[in-house]
């Protein structure tokens, strides 16, 4: 009989890190952006991979090396998990459970799930605006405490509802962070706005100068990604843009 | 020669035909790029209302004088000379030196347009085209 293994999978011991940042394609590829340009510029190590029972036969060459496509990387202030691809809605919920557990086991202190929030106007936004969800009175607190304006109003949708929804249950401190983005483009300007909040609210100190002067590219370079990522998303994501009918 | 009159069902599947060469040009994965033409595809949304359609399209690394579009009743041809040519070094499974001069897509429309009442801007990158729809209600007699 095989050996069970860990669904999160460490390839280097992590030592005990304050902040786990979650980022998955999705509206604008905001998260995947503003974390992929995190990696790079704070010279990240690889610290690990996630294997999923449902995730898309897909792995990813890198300098030769196959790899999986959702991936683990730390420093001493924090780690992310990113995802190369889009994630089939079968695997939402397990991912939502093992990404809590493991950073409850991990002693992380505060998850934020980066994302992008379609702005229909979003020619005439020059600065993005970037808006938080707490899963508990004590986030939102804090959020507010840190500049975010909360989002009072609307729906989430996609693995971060889940994970919130995970977060809720077992009480994990989780911040979800959304910029203002297009909806269906690949948006490297509502990127920068995330990490320029993200480093005034939680000190992470990543250049983003890099990131504004290369940003046309970014969006030609990730043309395919989004693509896919909407055909995946299809249907999910457009209740974003609708408002609830009940008030709270 | 004996030529037979176009009846209603004529006309649905004509519509009929019509709708599904529209989703299998917008959903059908296709290349988003051509090598020989040294073209990519971009991004595009295509919003319809009652009275209009609304195609916005991603042109990074365009000038607006490098943009030429052709539009008629079903559909835009849009071509866009790139700033400076996007070079890629190890090019998908062909894993050679690539590049890239425009971009390029012919996106079709769901309804009729009247063309010579179209409108575009260009803003940030973005083109953003308003394209009034064919208006085809006629009043019919209640008997």
């Amino acid at each position: 009989m095989s050996e069970e293994l860990p669904l999160i999978v460490e390839t280097e011991k992590l030592s005990k890190a304050k902040y786990g940042i979650l980022a998955m394609p999705d509206t604008g590829l905001v998260g995947t952006i503003a974390v992929g340009h995190m990696i790079s510029s704070k010279k990240m190590n690889e610290v690990g991979y996630v294997r999923l029972s449902a995730l898309p036969p897909v792995l990813v060459i890198h300098n030769g090396e196959p790899k999986s496509p959702v991936r683990l990387y730390g420093n001493e202030d924090f780690v992310v998990l990113i995802s190369e691809t889009p994630l089939p809605f079968e695997t939402y919920k397990e991912l939502a459970e093992q990404t809590v557990r493991w950073a409850g086991e991990k002693g992380i202190e505060l998850l934020i799930s980066l994302t992008g929030i379609a702005a229909q106007n979003r020619e005439e936004i020059d600065k993005p605006q970037v808006f938080g969800i707490g899963a508990s009175a004590e986030v939102r607190d804090l959020l507010k405490s840190r500049g975010f304006s909360l989002l009072e109003e609307g729906f989430i949708a996609g693995p971060q509802a889940l994970i919130l929804d995970e977060c809720i249950e077992r009480k994990f401190p989780l911040a979800v962070l959304l910029a203002q983005s297009h909806s269906e483009f690949p948006d490297p300007v509502a990127a920068v706005s995330m990490l320029q909040g993200l480093n005034q609210a939680f000190g992470l100190d990543v250049d983003v100068k890099v990131l504004q002067e290369r940003a046309e590219e970014f969006r030609i370079r990730l043309r395919e990604l989004m693509q896919r990522t909407q055909q995946s998303m299809h249907g999910t994501k457009s209740q974003e843009e609708e408002l609830p009918a009940l008030y709270g | 020669m004996w030529r037979r009159k176009k009846t209603i069902l004529d006309e649905f599947e004509e519509i009929e035909r019509r709708v599904d060469k529209f989703f299998d040009q917008v959903f059908s994965v296709e290349p988003m790029w051509n090598l020989q033409a040294h073209s990519l595809r971009p991004l595009y949304q295509v919003r319809e209302t009652k009275e209009s359609i609304r195609v916005v399209v991603d042109l990074p690394y365009v000038e607006k004088e490098g943009i030429n579009v052709r539009v008629d009743e079903q559909s835009i041809d849009l071509s866009a000379e790139l700033r400076q040519p996007i070079r890629y070094e190890r090019w998908g499974t062909a894993q050679r030196e690539c590049e890239f001069r425009k971009l390029s897509v012919t996106i079709p429309l769901p309804a009729e347009i009247i063309s010579d009442e179209a409108v575009a801007k260009f803003k940030e990158g973005v083109l953003t085209m308003e394209l009034p729809k064919k208006k085809k209600k006629r009043t019919i007699r209640v008997e």
